[in-house]
C-alpha cells in the first residue's frame, strides 16, 4: 500500500485493533447509531465469535473493520495500518490484500465456474493467466472442490458454493477474514465442514479469523465470544438469562469475552 | 489478460436475445453508413472517370455550370477558334451532350449521348475511344439493365445505331452514358453550331497562362484543370452529403440506441455483482474495463458483420439494380470505425457511472 501512513510494528501479534469505533447513520432526529463506541484487539490466528440480536449492528462492524463502509468517528488498524483515514485507492487494496470476506448468501459471480470464481479474485490483485488458474485450482482442490471446478454456482450444492467462497476469500492470503452468518444457509453436514474449515484456517494458517454467527457449532471453535447488543460490546456474563442459548447436546460453558 | 474480457463476454452470453439485438442494432448502424457511402463515392467516381476519359487538359464551359449534364452550357465556333490561336494550345475539342431516349427491342432506355468532335490530331489510344458513324458506346449499367449485349441494335428517331463497345462510361442513377460519332449526333440529336464543353490540350509547361488567355478571351466563359473540372462535375452528387451525413447520424442514434439499452441493462441487473467485485478489491478502472468490453465485443462484432455485410449487399444490389454502382473506400470503412468506437464509449458513460455509483455495502443485506 503506498501510503503515507506506515503501518505500526506491534510486537504482541495483534492483526486488529478497533478504538472507540462509531457508526451513525442520517442525521438529526432520524439519526441511528449502529455501532456505538466499540473497542476491540484480535491476535494473530485468533478466532472471535460475535453474537447479538437481529439488529445489533454485528454486520455493520464487520463492514467497518473490512473498511466497506466509514465510520462516524474511531478507528480500525489493521497490521499496523490506520484504514479509517485511507483514500479509496487504498482501502482497494487493503480489500485485495489484508481482509477477505465469507458471506451468508456466498455472493459468487453466476455466470463463472467456480475455478473462474476464485481466479477473478487474483486477476484483480494483478494476477493473471496461468499462474491464477494454478492458484485458484490448488485452492479448490484443497477443500475438495476437485471434481467441480468447472461448475458454475447455480450447478453446486449450498456446501460447495460456502467452499468456493471461502477459496475465493483464501486467494490473495489475507491477513484477516471476516464472514458474516457463513453457516446459516448451510445443512448441518456442511455447516459442520465450513465450521472446521474456518478453524483450520486461523490455527493452521495463522490467519485472523472474526465472525458473525448464530451457530452454536462455531461457539465451540472460537477463542472468544463476544455479545454485541445496541452497537455496543457487552459482558455476557452481566447479561441476564442464557443469552446464548445452548444447544440441547452441548453445554454452553463460560464464553471467552 | 485480467478478469474484465472473460466476465464481460459471459454478461453478454448471460442474455443472448438481448446481445443479438444490440449486435443487429450495430451491425446495420455499419452497414446502413458504409452502403450510403458507397453509393455516393461510386455515383461520384462514375464523373470522375468520365471526366479523366476525355482527351485535352484544360475544361472549358459557360460560366455558372452547375454540373456536367443539369445545366446548360453553349459555346461557339468563334470561341473554339479564338482558344485555338492561343500560343501553348494543341488542340480544342468540342464536346457535345443531352439526354435521349433510344428503343431496345421495344422498350425503352434512357441515356445521356455524347459526342466529341477532335480539335487536332488524336493518339490511337484517343481515337480508338470515338465510334464510328452508326455505331454506339454504351455504359456497362446500361447494358446490364437494358440487356443489352456487343452487336445488339439501339434505335433513335428511326435510325439503327450497332452496340460497338460496353464499358464504364458513365452512371448517373437516372440515367447512363453512351458516346456517338459527331456526324450522326449532329443528324438526330442536336446542331453542332455550339457545343456544351471544350476540351482544350495544352503543352504542360503552358496551362496556367492558357487558362489565364482563354478566360481573358472568351466572355462569360469559366476555365478548369481536368481536376477542377471533376469537382464542378461531381456537384450534383456533393449535394447530396448533407442528406448522407443525415442518414449517417441517424444510423448511429439507432445502432448507439439499442447498444446502450443492452449495455446499461446488463449492468443494471448485476449491480449487486460490482458490489462483490468491489469488496473483492476491484478497482473503479477493473470495473469499468468490464463495462467497456462488453460495449467493445459488441460493436466490433457489429463493426465486422457490418462491413462484411455491406460488400455482400453492394454486391446483390448491382446484381438486381444494376444503377447501384458503389465503391467503398479504405475512409469510408475507417469513418465506420470511428463511429463504432465513438458508440462504444458514449454506450458505457452512463453504465459505467452506474457503476461507480454501487455502494459494496449493499452486499451484506439480503
Amino acid at each position: 500500500m503506498a501510503s503515507q501512513r506506515k503501518g505500526t510494528d506491534r510486537n504482541d501479534g495483534v492483526v486488529l485493533d478497533v478504538q472507540g469505533l462509531t457508526k451513525v447513520f442520517g442525521s438529526g432526529p432520524a439519526s441511528v447509531m449502529a455501532v456505538d463506541g466499540v473497542h476491540l484487539a484480535v491476535r494473530r490466528g485468533e478466532i472471535v465469535l460475535i453474537v447479538g440480536p437481529s439488529g445489533a449492528g454485528k454486520t455493520t462492524l464487520l463492514t467497518l473493520i473490512g473498511g466497506i463502509l466509514r465510520p462516524t468517528s474511531g478507528s480500525v488498524r489493521l497490521n499496523g495500518y490506520d484504514i479509517t483515514s485511507m483514500k479509496e485507492s487504498d482501502l482497494t487494496l487493503v480489500r485485495r490484500h489484508l481482509v477477505a470476506f465469507v458471506f451468508q448468501t456466498f455472493n459468487l459471480l453466476e455466470s463463472l465456474s467456480a475455478l473462474e470464481n476464485v481466479e477473478v479474485a487474483l486477476n484483480f490483485a494483478g494476477v493473471n493467466g496461468r499462474e491464477a488458474r494454478q492458484r485458484a485450482a490448488r485452492l479448490l482442490v484443497d477443500l475438495g472442490m476437485k471434481d467441480r471446478l468447472h461448475f458454475k454456482p447455480h450447478a453446486l450444492s449450498g456446501g460447495e458454493k460456502q467452499r468456493v467462497s471461502i477459496a475465493r476469500a483464501l486467494a490473495n492470503e489475507p491477513q484477516l477474514i471476516l464472514a458474516d452468518e457463513p453457516t446459516a444457509n448451510l445443512d448441518s453436514k456442511h455447516g459442520h465442514d465450513v465450521v472446521v474449515l474456518l478453524r483450520d484456517i486461523a490455527k493452521k494458517q495463522g490467519r485472523t479469523v472474526v465472525i458473525v454467527s448464530h451457530d452454536h457449532r462455531i461457539r465451540q471453535v472460537a477463542d472468544r465470544i463476544l455479545w454485541l447488543e445496541d452497537g455496543r460490546f457487552k459482558d455476557i456474563d452481566k447479561l441476564g438469562g442464557d443469552p446464548l442459548g445452548a444447544s440441547p447436546s452441548q453445554d454452553a460453558g463460560p464464553a471467552g469475552v | 489478460m485480467g478478469a474484465e474480457v472473460p466476465i464481460a463476454r459471459r454478461n453478454l452470453l448471460a442474455d443472448k436475445a438481448k446481445l443479438f439485438v444490440a449486435l443487429g442494432g450495430v451491425t446495420l448502424a455499419i452497414l446502413l453508413i458504409l452502403v450510403v457511402q458507397s453509393l455516393y463515392e461510386g455515383v461520384r467516381r462514375e464523373y470522375a472517370s468520365f471526366v479523366g476519359s476525355l482527351p485535352g487538359d484544360v475544361w472549358v464551359s459557360q460560366r455558372g455550370i452547375t454540373g456536367l449534364t443539369f445545366s446548360n452550357s453553349f459555346l461557339t465556333e468563334r470561341a473554339a477558334a479564338d482558344i485555338a490561336s492561343i500560343p501553348g494550345v494543341r488542340a480544342v475539342h468540342r464536346l457535345y451532350g443531352r439526354l435521349a431516349s433510344f428503343e431496345v427491342d421495344g422498350d425503352e432506355a434512357r441515356m445521356y449521348v455524347w459526342a466529341m468532335v477532335p480539335g487536332g490530331t488524336l493518339t490511337p489510344e484517343e481515337r480508338s475511344t470515338l465510334p464510328e458513324p452508326g455505331t454506339i458506346f454504351i455504359d456497362r449499367v446500361l447494358a446490364k439493365e437494358a440487356g443489352v449485349s456487343r452487336g445488339d441494335v439501339l434505335k433513335y428517331d428511326g435510325s439503327e445505331f450497332t452496340v460497338a463497345e460496353i464499358g464504364p462510361i458513365g452512371n448517373l442513377l437516372s440515367a447512363q452514358f453512351a458516346f456517338v460519332n459527331p456526324e450522326d449526333y449532329s443528324r438526330l440529336l442536336g446542331n453542332l453550331g455550339a457545343a456544351n464543353f471544350f476540351l482544350v490540350s495544352v503543352s504542360p509547361e503552358a496551362i496556367e497562362g492558357v487558362m489565364e488567355e482563354i478566360a481573358r478571351r472568351v466572355d462569360g466563359s469559366s476555365v478548369y484543370t481536368t481536376d477542377q473540372f471533376v469537382r464542378v462535375a461531381e456537384q450534383p452528387v456533393r449535394d447530396f452529403l448533407p442528406i448522407i451525413r443525415v442518414i449517417t447520424v441517424i444510423s448511429f442514434i439507432v445502432g448507439l440506441a439499442l447498444l446502450s439499452s443492452t449495455i446499461y441493462s446488463a449492468t443494471i441487473e448485476r449491480a449487486r455483482e460490482y458490489g462483490i467485485m468491489k469488496v473483492m478489491g476491484a478497482s473503479p478502472l477493473q470495473l469499468y474495463r468490464i463495462v467497456l468490453s462488453q460495449s467493445a465485443t459488441i460493436t466490433l462484432l457489429g463493426f465486422s458483420a457490418g462491413v462484411g455485410l455491406a460488400f455482400l449487399f453492394n454486391r446483390l444490389a448491382a446484381d438486381v439494380v444494376p444503377e447501384f454502382v458503389t465503391y467503398i473506400r479504405w475512409q469510408d470503412v475507417a469513418l465506420a470505425l470511428g463511429v463504432a468506437t465513438l458508440m462504444t464509449f458514449v454506450a458505457s458513460y452512463l453504465p459505467t457511472n452506474r457503476v461507480a455509483r454501487v455502494d459494496p455495502a449493499s452486499v451484506f443485506r439480503a
